[in-house]
């Protein structure tokens, strides 16, 4: 507990500094954006923790996050998802006045579209499309005649879309022909560039939640391979987790055709973006997401049987393991943890920044995480550490960065004064330690 | 040497001894585990300081302030351990710490040290280039470099501490050849070893030691193995064991053909029964440690069959030991019995921690409760159990090794070396507990390489030697010849089998 008194000091003697030299410093817009910083890089920290305490150390953060951005945006942008369903619904239609008056157009396209729908519901729609009351229930009728529409066979015909330009999926399909599965989905996009601004572009990327899920589950799996290794083959955590690097990276920069990707403007997971970017109570969402994990990971850590496997493995695996512990899977697990916290923070990293390059995205986050848990307590020797230690060193890092940019210090310095600033709090701690030992000896 | 004492806090390792080598003379030093062989002899290579008595080399008398110094003096050392270089070739082995350097840039002077090396490797037969990495020859070519290192420091003597300890037969064979040829070129030799056989071939005379005191000394004439192991033991009796009460009980534990990583050629059996304590006594080496680390599963190349009662336990699973009450207190108390820099709670309940665990949260209260518990019965003097268990003494912290197990009552208790390092007051109230578990109907299984431990703990003792009990004595004939016969592998008549079938 001491040794998080000290470093807490030090960073409220910064933050005074700082803010005393530039009242910036506390503007609601700084505070904000401090924070939301803090909570992209104290999630992947408190997971970095973890796996220093066992003695291990894990330079593979980084590439991770590109690969874990350059995928999440594929899934969501690019890679089409196979149980995509073409049907229309009720709340895709946004103007319904304005798309009624389409349907009735003198054109090929309306007129045939028109033409599927029974008397009924015409009249309906001529009559009531102003009146916003009825318009819940015309979108669910609408959609429900459109949908049978979809479902049926292809509505293309040459001289019907002749007008019109599609879109270069469509052509693709009306090449290929054929297969009846693909006619809703050709309908589907027929109709979409038919009625365009009257109607929300159909979803054909992977759903958000299973996009997230892959991202988070893919850094798990390697953080698997590496405890595998370290544990299983005794290969030293360095060395497999420094093949991470290169390896990771390079399967991003492949995986993206070294192109830059995005997340543009979330068409299709507005819910997603705004869990990521959005705010709870006033603050960012990385910053709630760490609170709430770093609550779970203080019981982990400080209350519960991993947590105490985790610190007794970390100071002395041997008794551990004479204590009937299974070393291996305690090891191994703080891995996989790694992993998770990492595709989270890779997540929440890929929105913050929106767009992915893959040759440079997430580099040297590992040395950012190493340098907040070494700054908090945690020895690279394995057993010591803690939760509230590596969320204290990590703010007092983007304090450290923000200063650099408040006092009008060159950013060509930035990484000198980090280094300058871990290399004093790792030596006063040091300076402590030894002078409680000799007090120790002299009683 | 004359007069020569070393005390050590709490210890006095040599008091007043004194011992003299000729020049080309083969002298063999013999004694018990802790009679205060090396420690003399760590005096003579400059390693330790004596706190009483004078060196004297040619009759003056010498002061060796460090390795250095000795090495002026001319006396090389063969460690027990091999103390090389195994990713550096031979000449860079035997140069190491005095290269010749050559040219502008002063840079290790190659063709001169190999040139330098050859010679001494001709000297002693061995036939391998000074090119070769040491990790490419055996262990005992990698020990006539250690040799040959001595020589090119112009040693007049050599100390050898167990040298043979980890040779084969054939290369103990070689070994001793060269001591002889070494004797012929006018070099003195002193050769520890507790293999009384080897001792006995090239020994010109033999000192024995016991307890840090001279026992006497044997001619070239006198040496037999009796003689030597009657020299070595023999002494008085302390009072602060708890003798044994246990009535023989049919055996619980049984271990049948068990390997050990070490020893993988050679198989152990034994029996024990509940309410025993089976002491395990031989020489250092003897493998009795592996052979525990095997029966409790720490030991994953071990093979062989453990019965507990009726029911056979999996072999190399440390989980199941434990979870069917089979435990181990080693001999490495900080390295693998304790994680020091924890708490004595978190020690004690490490090994039980589900049981303290609802869902996955621990209660800190019923875990400071037990910790609280075996902080009383076991009198473990901490301020409370919150201490870091690197604060304690010794002695207490073999009693929070012993209380992590005795919280989670054992069936079988394994004991490690339980009182090295532990002063007398602790050592009494540790054998009271062991006593206490074996009446109540616990298996005591342990190696202890103090003789008076073992004569006065034990109920049965079984003795180990080069990796195979050799016999199993009963209570009456636990004597301390009968124990030395049977550690230096000679068979008697009042050993019995380990086990019955």
């Amino acid at each position: 507990m001491k040794k998080e008194l000290g470093i807490f000091t030090l960073l409220l003697l910064l933050c005074g500094v700082t803010a005393a030299i530039n009242p910036r410093f506390l503007s609601a817009t700084n505070l904000t954006n401090m924070a939301n910083i803090i909570g992209l890089f104290g999630i992947f920290s408190l997971g970095l923790g973890m796996v220093i305490i066992t003695g291990g150390i894990d330079l593979s953060v980084g590439s991770m996050f590109a690969l874990a951005g350059v995928l999440l945006s594929m899934f969501l942008t690019e890679i089409a998802w196979p149980f995509a369903s073409w049907e229309l619904k009720a709340n895709d239609f946004k103007q319904l006045p304005a798309l009624v008056e389409k349907f009735q157009k003198p054109n090929p396209v309306s007129q045939f579209v028109w033409g599927q729908f029974p008397n009924t519901l015409k009249q309906d729609l001529v009559k009531s499309a102003g009146d916003t009351n009825q318009t819940a229930r015309l979108q669910t009728a609408l959609a429900g005649e459109l949908n049978r529409v979809i479902a049926g066979p292809s509505i293309y015909d040459k001289d019907r879309f002749a007008a019109l330009s599609l879109p270069s999926k469509a052509k693709g399909l009306i090449e290929k022909d054929g297969s009846a599965k693909n006619h809703a989905k050709l309908n589907r996009l027929l109709i979409h560039s038919a009625y365009g601004e009257t109607l929300t572009s159909p979803r054909e990327f992977w759903p958000w939640p299973l996009a997230a899920a892959v991202a988070i589950l893919i850094p798990m799996l390697l953080g698997w391979a590496h405890g595998a290794l370290i544990t299983r083959m005794n290969i030293q955590p360095f060395i497999v987790t420094l093949c991470g690097l290169l390896l990771y990276r390079g399967l991003a920069r492949y995986i993206a055709d070294d192109g830059t990707k995005g997340l543009g403007n979330a068409e299709g997971f507005e819910t997603f973006a705004s869990l990521a970017k959005g705010k709870f109570l006033g603050l960012p969402a990385p910053f709630v997401i760490l609170i709430v994990l770093s609550v779970i990971m203080w019981f982990v850590l400080h209350r519960s049987m991993y947590g105490r496997y985790l610190l007794a493995v970390g100071r002395n695996e041997n008794a551990a393991r004479f204590s009937g512990i299974n070393t291996r899977a305690v090891i191994a697990t703080s891995y996989i943890l790694m992993g998770l916290l990492t595709g989270i923070a890779g997540i929440l990293f890929a929105f913050y920044t929106n767009s992915i390059s893959p040759s440079n995205h997430g580099n040297f986050f590992e040395l950012y995480g190493i340098a907040a848990a070494v700054l908090g307590g945690c020895s690279l020797r394995g057993g010591e550490g803690s939760v509230i230690g590596i969320l204290i060193g990590t703010a007092l890092l983007q304090v450290l960065q923000n200063l650099v940019n408040l006092l009008g210090i060159p950013s060509s310095l930035n990484f000198a004064v980090m280094g300058a600033v871990v290399l004093i709090g790792v030596l006063a701690d040091q300076y402590f330690q030894e002078r409680a030992k000799k007090k120790l000896v002299k009683h | 040497m004359r007069g020569i004492g070393k005390r050590f806090p709490g210890v006095v390792a040599l008091d007043g001894v004194s011992i003299e080598v000729g020049k080309g003379e083969v002298l063999a030093l013999c004694g018990e585990n802790g009679a205060g062989k090396s420690t003399l002899m760590k005096i003579i290579g400059g390693v330790y300081q004596p706190d009483d008595g004078e060196v004297l080399v040619d009759g003056k008398p010498v002061k060796i302030n460090n390795v250095v110094d000795a090495m002026k003096l001319g006396i090389a050392f063969i460690h027990q351990e091999l103390n090389v270089l195994d990713n550096l070739d031979v000449a860079a082995n035997v140069f190491l710490g005095r290269e010749p350097l050559t040219g502008p840039f002063r840079l290790i002077d190659q063709k001169k040290i190999h040139a330098d090396t050859e010679p001494y490797l001709k000297r002693l037969g061995l036939d391998v280039s000074s090119k070769t990495r040491l990790d490419k020859l055996p262990i005992a070519q990698q020990q006539m470099v250690e040799i040959a290192k001595a020589l090119s420091l112009n040693a007049r003597i050599i100390i050898m501490d167990e040298p043979t300890s980890s040779l084969t037969l054939t290369e103990t064979e070689r070994l001793l050849e060269l001591v002889l040829d070494l004797k012929k070129q006018g070099v003195s030799v002193v050769y520890i070893s507790h293999r009384l056989g080897e001792v006995n071939q090239i020994a010109d005379r033999v000192v024995v030691l016991r307890d840090g005191k001279n026992a006497g000394e044997l001619s070239r004439q006198q040496i037999s193995h009796d003689s030597i192991v009657g020299m070595m033991v023999g002494r008085e009796v302390k009072s602060f064991y708890v003798e044994s009460t246990a009535k023989r009980t049919p055996a619980f534990l049984k271990v049948r053909n068990m390997r050990s990583s070490r020893y993988p050629t050679k198989q152990v059996s034994f029996d024990a029964g509940k309410g025993e304590i089976l002491g395990f006594a031989g020489l250092v080496g003897a493998g009795r440690s592996e052979i525990m680390k095997a029966v409790v599963g720490l030991d994953h190349f071990a093979t062989g069959e453990i019965f507990l009662g009726d029911a056979e336990l999996p072999v190399g699973k440390s989980r199941d030991a434990i979870a069917r009450g089979i435990y181990l207190v080693p001999e490495d108390r900080r390295g693998e019995g304790l994680v020091t820099g924890m708490t004595v709670r978190e020690n004690v309940t490490l090994p039980s921690l589900n049981k303290f665990a609802s869902v996955f949260l621990i209660n800190r209260a019923s875990e400071s409760k037990v910790a609280n518990e075996q902080i009383q019965s076991l009198k473990i003097k901490t301020p409370n159990a919150e201490a870091r268990v690197v604060n304690l003494s010794g002695g207490n912290q073999q009693k929070v090794v012993l209380g992590k197990w005795l919280s989670m009552d054992p069936k079988v208790m394994i004991l490690d070396e339980p009182t090295r390092g532990i002063d007398v007051g602790a050592k009494a109230e540790i054998y009271r507990i062991m006593r206490n578990l074996a009446e109540q109907g616990a298996v005591i299984l342990m190696i202890s390489s103090d003789m008076e431990e073992v004569l006065h703990v034990s109920d049965r003792v079984a003795v180990m030697h080069e990796g195979q009990i050799t016999g199993v004595l009963d209570r009456p004939d636990c004597k301390e010849e009968n124990i030395m016969q049977l550690a230096v592998g000679k068979k008697i008549a009042a050993a019995k089998a380990a086990f019955a079938n």
